[in-house]
């Protein structure tokens, strides 16, 4: 059967840029130390290049491409710049060439000394594997060509240095350091305490961040925040950033650059990410999502991809998570069989030489198609794509340009990419995405906070190199962005946490030395040295949990799928299905579930939440949707136009709507919210709110009215929740008033409230292992001994219910603020209550139907469970032990 | 709360208070404990025990007449060595309970080893088993067989009790075990430890209990006494009655 194609199609080049509209957005920015760039012409660059270099680029490339016009020159003058432009467009040379011309101009002088002029960080290891090849022979072919000229200079050198580095690798740049060092933000971090490494930074000239979009929002982007302000305090160099498509970039410009004394730093943007066109289509592998049988629907996927691979050169399919890479790769194969096609999986669970060797065949032109997870979305070369397939919603505008952007890797080749959507949900998020990613309406990212955990370490790593004043260090760490409203208390908090000396006046196993009265810090210690070095990044090592039946051992389960497991949940292991009963330590113990259906989807941990601001389209979609309902519109010919859907997915969405319609009159949006009750087969009241904000929201607010309800009416409340809305669940029993309920939480109370939840979680004691490893409260190896998984979570565990008695012990607040701010989205869960507060957003309610709505099925059909707690253990111990009794007939 | 004529749970603390012999008992403070773990795997623990222990056991003391501690074992912590925490700690939790008794019986526990700082104490005396009237005090690491007492009280265990209901809350209390070993009275003492961690009575089985005595024993039949200083004493049934539904209570 031939899957129908429902598509549309549009075209989002915009021919060169529109640099008077970015330069009126951001002249009327306050700040005018971030200012646009300038587009320089050929010839301008050309005058400025030695002329072997311009030569060989002549003879390589011909013309210069957006980002180089923007970069080349300006870093040439040594000013702080930022670019964001997708993959493909001559990045690498947009950095380098300045700083390589520079180079080759101090050595044909003879003035090329021996250190480090440049250091070039990438988040990626394997990148930075690539960015060496991609210097390496320019370089040998520019000096092959100034000899020719006669010009005779001493070769630029060039390395890489990261955890993989030999010792013997290691000496040899101690002794002959390379002129531009490639790294991790971790081994720069390192080198920074190398004290014989170091010394050769002490004249560094340039530092470029590539990547920054991976790291601005993450722990990661803090540490390497903090790590430039170190290497910048005591000299000055030009801090160049590359940047996939990312909004808003004045805040990423901001980050990359920092601050010194209180003045941000001046930064140049380039924002080129208009240079690559791409095409979009979304695509529905059947005529009715809802009636298909799932076995066909997958079925009539898997052909719409082989048609869509069958077309084309070489494909990149991205699913979104593991299991999903590894089923489509085979399903894939199976319908290639006999063919001499090949096709690969890439993910993170697959081993380092697997994914090398998939990483090389794409590169070469060897694989058909790849299916992966998001592991390749960020920009390893590889090579030529000609379409990237994503299966299923990429949950935010800014991860469909960056998917799509993968393909059409030569410069001026369209980016073409085909959405391929499961259900109506995902249809309809599917056609809004597009539209914004064509319309280049970006969701925002949110710049990573001020990370305790890894200010602790790096306080550590600062104590090592020499005795600080506070206040000096204080005005460092400021300037890093993220700290940039660090408070003093907090600053100190943290040096008390890491002398000890608050610890009733004993020292317990102190990581510096600090005297608050003198206001000075430095190290303590002979074996802080180890501890650090070995310590050094943010990464969490996870593990996988081991499941056990009694004693008989079932399987292996990771971190993420543990976080989000609750007792009585019902999964897969090994073929068979399983009742989650506890955890206790790294073991995880289950009883036979016999048959059951599981309730919580294997890949519940990878699930990538939809981002708040894809999640606000989508939501002002439905409100246009409802207005034109109401006013009987002709629908289906508006959706084929504005969304260019071809008949068949206008219907299908159509008609999605039309039956939320008819059954409740009320369709929930960005502004409206919906809430319904319903009770399933055991008589349990299932409160449903239809709250469009995505999940990292909508998981601090449903537990926080989760909290509220159980108070109220003295009961625990179970919680599912997903992109689209939450229930909660009460006990048999146990009734909550609707009307009540969507009055019951302020925004004020937001913080408090989700502290309580948390308490006893398993989410919040396994981010406090990982939080407290990072402040090296913690350790994963020490005195050369690594120590067990299972032992540093039950060592957590301990620190925890002891830490927690204390108030505002650094860890538990960051793990706190970790949790609220990166697990879940505080920010916009106090914004929509706010919106509902003053009226902004309304409430509906539909009360007394028989079923529940449409809208509603598929957050039903999700039931995955947490649970949050009656605030007082005392009611919760002696309702439980009173059931106890009930149980047994007793009445005592 | 009375377990048995002789012995009472003291308010809803882990310590056993016997009137007719003014005897307060207590077991498994694990004293130490947070600078052990920063010896074995460099861990930073703030010092929380200590406070807590004393805090309890004063309020244990105050609460009934005795003058006689009996610390039915672990009084400290150890891994290597003696550390310099336990040998400031174990001091001081001795003369804070001077202050409040005349005389303390340590009964000594696997942990209890290298006990050169309470040989100052002329009113501390170490034994391997003690014997007050017709109980017996041991530790519990090693096995015992009861010769002509009649009640046998032991630690070691740190018995809890794991409650949780049908939508998948859970909750842990500490509690006393009552039942019978070889005809005798057994008490199995909850740590008096607030770091310690411990057995899960009611969802373990044989091999996973620490004390010999207990893996011979059918724990199923003892009742269980939660103590909570919120919720006070909450008396459980024999365990194998409902300990099948724990869980989906």
């Amino acid at each position: 059967m031939r899957s129908r194609r429902l598509s549309f199609r549009a075209r989002g080049f915009v021919g060169s840029l529109e640099i008077s509209k970015l330069h009126n957005y951001l002249s009327s920015a306050i700040i005018m130390a971030i200012r646009t760039a300038h587009e320089y012409n050929d010839e301008e660059i050309y005058e400025r290049l030695e002329p072997y270099i311009g030569e060989w680029f002549r003879r390589t490339f011909g013309a210069f491409t957006p980002p180089q016009r923007y970069a080349i020159i300006e870093i040439m003058r040594r000013r702080n710049m930022l670019v964001c432009a997708p993959t493909g467009t001559g990045k690498t040379f947009a950095c380098f060439l300045g700083i390589i011309n520079y180079l080759c101009k101090l050595a044909r002088d003879a003035k090329l000394e021996d250190r480090i002029y440049c250091l070039y960080i990438s988040p990626l290891r394997a990148l930075g594997n690539d960015i060496y090849r991609n210097l390496e022979l320019p370089l040998a072919e520019i000096a092959k060509i100034a000899k020719d000229m006669g010009t005779e200079m001493p070769s630029i050198r060039v390395a890489t240095r990261t955890g993989d580095t030999s010792p013997r690798e290691k000496q040899r740049m101690l002794y002959h350091p390379p002129h531009i060092l490639i790294t991790t933000p971790e081994t720069a971090a390192i080198i920074l305490n190398a004290p014989k490494f170091s010394r050769h930074l002490a004249n560094l000239e340039y530092v470029i961040v590539d990547e920054v979009h991976e790291v601005a929002d993450s722990k990661r982007g803090a540490h390497l925040s903090l790590t430039l302000e170190r290497l910048q305090h005591d000299k000055d160099f030009a801090r160049i950033g590359m940047s996939a498509t990312i909004s808003p970039v004045r805040e990423v410009a901001k980050f990359l650059v920092g601050r010194k004394n209180e003045k941000l730093r001046s930064c140049l943007v380039a924002d080129v990410s208009h240079a690559k066109p791409f095409e979009i289509e979304v695509v529905s592998p059947v005529k009715d999502l809802v009636l298909m049988d799932s076995a066909e629907a997958t079925a009539s996927m898997y052909r719409c991809i082989k048609d869509l691979v069958d077309k084309h050169r070489s494909t990149l399919i991205f699913t979104n998570t593991r299991s999903g890479a590894e089923r489509v790769s085979y399903h894939l194969s199976r319908l290639y069989a006999g063919e001499d096609v090949e096709i690969g999986a890439h993910h993170g669970s697959l081993s380092r030489e697997t994914r090398v060797g998939v990483e090389e065949g794409l590169k070469e032109g060897r694989m058909k198609a790849v299916a992966c997870s998001s592991s390749l979305e960020l920009g390893i070369d590889i090579g030529a794509l000609d379409l990237c397939i994503l299966v299923g919603s990429p949950k935010s505008i800014t991860r469909l340009i960056q998917r799509v952007g993968r393909s059409g890797h030569e410069f001026l080749a369209k980016a073409k990419g085909r959405l391929i959507v499961l259900d109506r949900d995902d249809l309809v998020e599917g056609a809004v995405l597009a539209r914004c990613a064509l319309e280049r309406k970006l969701d925002d990212v949110q710049i990573v906070g001020a990370a305790l955990d890894v200010l602790a370490q790096h306080i550590v790593g600062m104590a090592l190199e020499k005795k600080w004043g506070v206040k000096e260090a204080y005005d460092l760490v400021k300037g890093a962005y993220p700290y940039r409203n660090l408070s003093e208390e907090n600053f100190r908090s943290i040096l008390e946490y890491l002398s000890g000396s608050e610890l009733e006046g004993r020292k317990v196993y102190p990581k510096i030395w600090y005297s608050p009265s003198e206001g000075v810090f430095g190290r303590r210690g002979r074996t802080v040295r180890g501890i650090y070095m070995t310590h050094v990044g943010t990464i969490p090592s996870e593990t996988s949990i081991h499941v056990y039946q009694g004693r008989r051992w079932i399987g292996k389960i990771d971190e993420p799928f543990l976080e989000r497991l609750y007792k009585g949940d019902v999964f897969v292991l090994g073929g068979k299905t399983w009742v989650f009963k506890h955890v206790k330590g790294m073991r995880a113990y289950v009883e036979d579930a016999f048959g059951r259906s599981p309730t919580i989807p294997s890949w519940i941990g990878e699930m990538l939440p939809l981002s708040f601001d894809s999640a606000v389209e989508i939501g002002k979609f439905r409100a246009l949707m409802r207005r034109k309902i109401a006013s009987q519109d002709k629908i289906i010919d508006w959706l084929r136009g504005e969304y260019h859907l071809d008949k068949g997915a206008a219907k299908q969405i159509y008609e999605y709507f039309r039956q939320q319609y008819s059954y409740a009159e009320k369709i929930p949006s960005h502004e409206r919210i919906l809430c319904e009750e319903y009770f399933d087969s055991l008589g349990r009241q299932n409160i449903i709110f239809h709250a469009l904000y995505g999940r990292r929201t909508l998981d601090a607010l449903s537990r926080a009215y989760a909290y509220k309800i159980g108070r109220e009416y003295h009961t625990n409340v179970a919680v599912t929740i997903s992109d689209n809305g939450f229930i909660l669940k009460l006990p048999v029993r146990k009734r909550a008033e609707l009307r009540r309920v969507t009055k019951i939480l302020k925004s004020e109370e937001m913080e408090e409230v989700l502290r309580k939840t948390l308490r006893r979680t398993e989410l919040l004691k396994r981010r406090f292992r990982h939080c407290a490893t990072r402040g090296l409260m913690v350790l994963r190896q020490y005195k050369g001994y690594e120590i067990k998984m299972g032992r540093q979570q039950r060592s957590s565990d301990v620190v925890l219910s002891a830490a927690s008695k204390m108030p505002n012990f650094p860890i538990v607040e960051e793990t706190h603020r970790e949790i609220l701010e990166e697990v879940m989205d505080i920010r916009h869960a106090k914004e929509v209550l706010r919106g509902m507060e003053n009226g902004k957003i309304k409430v509906d309610l539909v009360e007394g139907l028989p079923v529940p709505t449409p809208f509603a099925h598929n957050l039903i059909a999700l039931q995955a469970a947490d649970v949050v707690l009656m605030e007082s253990r005392k009611e919760l111990l002696r309702e439980l032990h009173r059931r106890v009794l009930e149980y047994i007939g007793d009445r005592t | 709360m009375k377990i048995l004529d002789a012995i009472q749970i003291i308010e809803s603390y882990a310590a056993l208070y016997l009137p007719q012999e003014g005897a307060i008992c207590i077991a498994d403070l694990h004293l130490g404990y947070e600078e052990a773990l920063a010896e074995e795997i460099g861990m930073t623990l703030p010092t929380t025990q200590l406070n807590e222990v004393k805090k309890n056991f004063d309020a244990s003391i105050k609460a009934c007449e005795a003058n006689h501690l009996v610390i039915n074992g672990d009084l400290r912590h150890v891994f290597a060595r003696s550390t310099p925490q336990e040998w400031a700690e174990v001091p001081e939790f001795i003369e804070f309970a001077l202050q409040r008794v005349e005389k303390i019986t340590l009964v000594r526990g696997n942990h209890d080893t290298m006990l050169g700082p309470l040989k100052r104490f002329s009113n501390v005396e170490i034994v391997e088993e003690y014997r007050l009237a017709d109980i017996a005090f041991i530790h519990g690491h090693k096995d015992y067989f009861p010769s002509d007492e009649k009640t046998i009280v032991i630690g070691h265990e740190h018995p809890t009790l794991v409650l949780g209901d049908t939508i998948g809350a859970r909750v842990k209390i500490p509690a006393f075990l009552h039942g019978k070993v070889d005809g005798k009275n057994m008490i199995v003492m909850p740590a008096f430890s607030p770091l310690a961690g411990g057995t899960e009575v009611n969802l373990a089985c044989k091999e996973d209990f620490l004390s010999p005595m207990l893996r011979r024993v059918d724990v199923g039949k003892m009742v269980a006494y939660g103590v909570d200083p919120e919720a006070g004493i909450l008396k459980f049934p024999e365990l194998r009655k409902w300990r099948d539904v724990s869980l989906r209570l």
